[in-house]
């Protein structure tokens, strides 16, 4: 495990940590101020918590929106509709004996289907493998398991071959823009006779400059002299953990525009409403 | 097991977990503002289960953070018109108990 593993898991667990006392704080304080207050830190933690994930965007909108917004609007609603004197009472909560093993139950449930039901993480495209044949070369391109990589093997009389590795990634879904690899691409790789494997970690530099979560790569075999040796493979595809803002704004602005619109609407509508349910009561004369 | 090595794991706990506090205090609070706070907590929940979806599986891609975006759009409106709400039935009751609050018209 090596330093930036070591603050993600740190990170991970304070934050954790926050958010859950947080929530227990939200659900059990005697004191509403408390309870708002208490709810600031979870929507903090949970902020984190995405960061955490590297989706950097929806942490940046989780803090305006949530922490900015909403919690403001909560306490001003809490200031509003208690006089500040009696606040201390105001916050009483029903016995609450089924319903806390309600929520145990609920919760036990989901850690069971979690931990012993394994097949909810079942992914189509878990387990694949690809054999190109060229000659007596043999390169296959596998991914199992979130991991992707090339093995190479045959008996073969060449001294070495060139491999070809691109990377593509996907601007929108379903086209894909082929760029080279760095320097490391194409790389001559010693094949005599034996076997050699490379994992996504051993493929060129292009893994970790990608943007997206779906970067796919395929390899062929050409001749030290430039000469193909073997067709392409199939693209596979593997996971980069990288900031996805550029992929969801694409999508907000293509495929997602329209729902971007009604959300847009929606909350025209909500402003409307909220100002008319709340105005004061004009009677007539 | 830490963290770093099953990551999407730790965060469908760490969400069940939170859905289930909040679950909670909406059934055993009786202040209105209580179990609005019990909404956002559950609202929260759903959220990181949606970006951890989107970032740690493959087949995910980008939809889980657009759809989270969504959910935190929907959260503000519904959180608007909650609060307008229950400063009408203040206006009304004078309190903001949600087992006061029985009647439609006065």
């Amino acid at each position: 495990m090596d330093a930036s593993d070591l603050w993600l898991n740190v990170f991970f667990y304070l934050f954790a940590a926050g958010a859950l006392g947080g929530a227990a704080a939200v659900a059990l304080s005697r004191n509403i101020v408390r309870s708002a207050f208490a709810l600031l830190a979870v929507l903090v933690s949970v902020a984190a918590m995405y960061a955490i994930m590297k989706a950097d965007f929806i942490a940046a909108a989780q803090v305006l929106i949530y922490v900015g917004g909403i919690l403001v609007l909560i306490i001003f609603a809490v200031m509003l509709t208690h006089r500040i004197t009696d606040v201390n009472v105001s916050n009483d909560s029903a016995p609450g004996l089924a319903a806390a093993c309600a929520c145990f139950c609920l919760m036990f449930s989901i850690v069971l289907i979690l931990f012993y039901l394994p097949d909810w993480r079942r992914d189509p495209f878990q387990s694949e493998a690809e054999t190109v044949v060229a000659g007596d070369l043999e390169l296959r391109q596998w991914q199992a398991d979130g991991r992707t990589g090339l093995a190479l093997g045959g008996a073969t009389h060449e001294e070495k071959a060139v491999l070809d590795v691109r990377v593509m990634r996907g601007p929108s879904d379903g086209a894909f823009v082929e760029f080279q690899v760095g320097e490391a691409s194409p790389k001559a790789v010693p094949i005599r006779g034996g076997k050699a494997t490379y994992t996504a970690d051993a493929l060129p530099k292009a893994t970790s400059s990608g943007m997206s979560p779906t970067v796919q790569w395929r390899a062929r075999l050409v001749g030290t002299s430039g000469e193909e040796l073997s067709p392409w493979t199939k693209p596979l595809g593997f996971e980069v953990h990288k900031g996805v803002t550029l992929l969801a704004a694409r999508g907000l602005s293509g495929r997602y525009l329209f729902a971007f619109e009604v959300v847009s609407v929606l909350l025209l509508a909500a402003l409307v409403g909220a100002a008319f349910l709340a105005r004061k009561e004009v009677k007539e004369a | 097991m830490i963290f770093s090595q099953k990551p999407l794991e730790h965060m469908l706990v760490l969400a069940a977990a939170l859905f289930c506090v909040g679950l909670y205090t909406m059934l055993t609070r009786r202040n209105a503002v209580s179990i609005l706070m019990g909404v956002e907590l559950v609202l929260n929940a759903a959220n990181i289960n949606f970006v951890a979806f989107s970032q740690y599986t493959r087949i995910g891609g980008y939809h889980g953070n657009i759809f989270s975006m969504f959910v935190i759009l929907l959260a503000a409106a519904e959180a608007a018109v909650a609060l307008a709400i229950i400063i009408g039935v203040y206006q009304n009751f004078g309190r903001v108990d949600v087992d006061r609050a029985d009647q439609m018209k006065d």
